[in-house]
């Protein structure tokens, strides 16, 4: 497409709180669901993204450019994906994933959803409702029960401080 | 922030299993989405690498194995409690426990207690998800025997888990074999006629209600089979194309979408998988030959004689080791990736490891069979 014409093309993209972003065409493409659009004729003025904020989509601009600047080689692509995914707090990669599931990324939404699980493991039931805003909507019986089917995962483990 | 369930999914199926059971305790919700068959199958061809490994000269020392996503090992103990021999009364001076098999999330655990004259053997059902141990029968060896065998399997047919137990000599011909109905028979059943059965060894695997292997003879031109439900020896064909069985180098697997295949890595830089497309014909072997060229950081330093494969995945990954080795080799076929795989204590050498399916939620099968809950 537009490595054709010499001129590469530019989209320009909009987040939910009116935010504009210009970005490659070759690289917004990345996304199945800006690819379809681009493909059907309708990116002419500005693509509307109505479930990504601007935070998270300026994010997402910086993983498309950085991804489509890498040639064909998986390992250097991980790599860069491990070293963007790196410095991300908790909030960002969970409005990642929500994002690049909405743009249709496949291999963005595999990076977070690792980066994510890799994050939760060996952490108390305490921190993942704060950290994912869950309300603990067990009885105490329900709990000690649920609890008690799995004791050893509780075992040597310290209890969480909201217990 | 609001991840809607088949995100959740996405994040669940790559947790260690310790911190999918964690996540079970966070809410209603997660817990019903954890505790779903649905969520178990989807784990199951998702987690590429669940196996447990364990020193049957130290009773103390089972572990379940993950890769985590960092590509690090993540190790988490599992503490079988048995009933009647909590973990401090056993001696390893004269007992010890291994596992002799897994199916359907349960694995099977077998403590042996020498003394002077007799050994006695309890074979447990243990899911270490649930944490939960029953013993299932006992047997009592008095004398002198050359080498043993356990196979369980599991007959759908009847609901019914059995435990075949059987002798045999230096030569690896079987003395004699009984048999057991978990939950029907009171006690074992001498088992007619088992002379044709060849030294099974525990790699092998059950599907559509038999038990199947490679035998240690390398002369045989089939597979070898027990029939669970009428409890007799047959054997199904060896791909023609395929010169020799052997049971260190190949490993029979039942893989994703119900295929029974043969991962067999006898060919130095090859590794093949044997695909029976239509179970139980000959012509229908089909093949598939991975290069080891093109996995990288393929142990090229493993002796061609020395390795073999401890164990296969259902998704084709398999697990090779040096003989005697405490390293292990993670081989996946699908991102042709070689991971090396150090155990965690060094000081125990691992002898035994098998690749694992943990189950999340409990099953009729568990109850209708009087084994657990």
């Amino acid at each position: 497409m537009a490595a054709e014409t010499g001129t590469p093309t530019t989209l320009t993209l909009k987040s939910n709180d009116d935010e504009l972003f210009s970005v490659a065409e070759s690289a917004a493409i990345l996304s199945v669901t800006i690819r379809n659009m681009v493909e059907d004729g309708c990116a002419g003025g500005v693509i509307p993204l109505d479930n990504v904020d601007g935070k998270t989509l300026a994010s997402v601009i910086t993983y498309m450019n950085g991804i489509s600047a890498i040639p064909a080689d998986e390992e250097k692509k991980k790599s860069y994906r491990d070293k963007f995914l790196s410095d991300k707090d908790f909030e960002t990669l969970a409005d990642m994933v929500l994002a690049a599931n909405y743009l249709n990324m496949s291999c963005l939404m595999d990076a977070v959803s690792a980066k994510i699980a890799q994050v939760m493991e060996k952490k108390s039931v305490g921190w993942v409702r704060r950290k994912f805003g869950i309300e603990n909507d067990y009885t105490p019986e329900e709990e000690a029960a649920v609890k008690e089917e799995h004791k050893w995962t509780f075992e040597g483990v310290e209890t969480d401080d909201d217990n | 922030m609001d991840i809607p369930p088949d995100l959740l999914q996405e994040i669940f199926i790559r947790l260690p299993c310790k911190d999918v059971v964690v996540s079970k305790c966070v809410c209603r919700s997660w817990y019903n989405l954890l505790s779903h068959p649905h969520f178990t199958a989807n784990y199951t061809i998702n987690s590429p690498f669940t196996a447990v490994f364990s020193d049957h000269l130290n009773p103390k020392s089972f572990s379940l194995l993950q890769l985590g996503q960092n590509g690090g090992l993540i190790p988490t103990p599992i503490n079988p409690k048995l009933p009647g021999y909590p973990a401090e009364k056993l001696d390893s001076n004269n007992s010890d426990l291994q596992f002799i098999g897994t199916r359907n999330g349960l694995l099977f655990l077998l403590l042996r207690i020498r003394s002077r004259n007799r050994t006695i053997e309890k074979i447990y059902f243990f899911d270490p998800i649930f944490d939960e141990c029953v013993e299932i029968v006992e047997n009592k060896v008095a004398g002198a025997e050359f080498g043993y065998e356990y196979t369980i399997g599991y007959v759908p047919e009847i609901e019914t888990y059995k435990i075949l137990r059987f002798v045999y000599d230096d030569n690896q011909q079987v003395l004699r074999a009984k048999i057991l109905s978990v939950g029907v028979d009171h006690d074992w059943r001498i088992l007619e006629d088992p002379f044709t059965l060849l030294f099974p060894l525990s790699n092998g695997i059950s599907f559509k209600g038999f038990h199947h292997w490679v035998s240690t003879n390398p002369n045989l031109d089939w597979i070898c089979t027990f029939g669970l439900l009428d409890e007799k020896c047959s054997g199904i064909p060896k791909p023609r194309e395929l010169k020799q069985l052997s049971h260190e180098k190949m490993n029979l697997r039942v893989l994703n979408n119900d295929r029974f295949s043969l991962i067999d890595v006898s060919v130095w830089g090859e590794i093949t998988i044997w695909t029976m497309e239509e179970y139980g014909v000959a012509d229908s072997w089909s093949k598939n030959v991975i290069s080891c060229f093109s996995i990288n950081g393929f142990p090229w330093e493993l002796r061609r004689s020395d390795y073999h494969i401890i164990t296969a995945f259902p998704n084709e990954d398999i697990l090779l080791s040096q003989k005697g080795g405490t390293t292990f080799f993670y081989i996946s076929s699908e991102r042709k990736q070689s991971t090396k795989v150090e155990i965690p204590d060094k000081s125990s050498s691992m002898t035994n490891a098998t690749a694992f399916v943990p189950r999340f939620y409990r099953i009729k099968e568990d109850s209708t069979s009087g084994v657990l809950h």
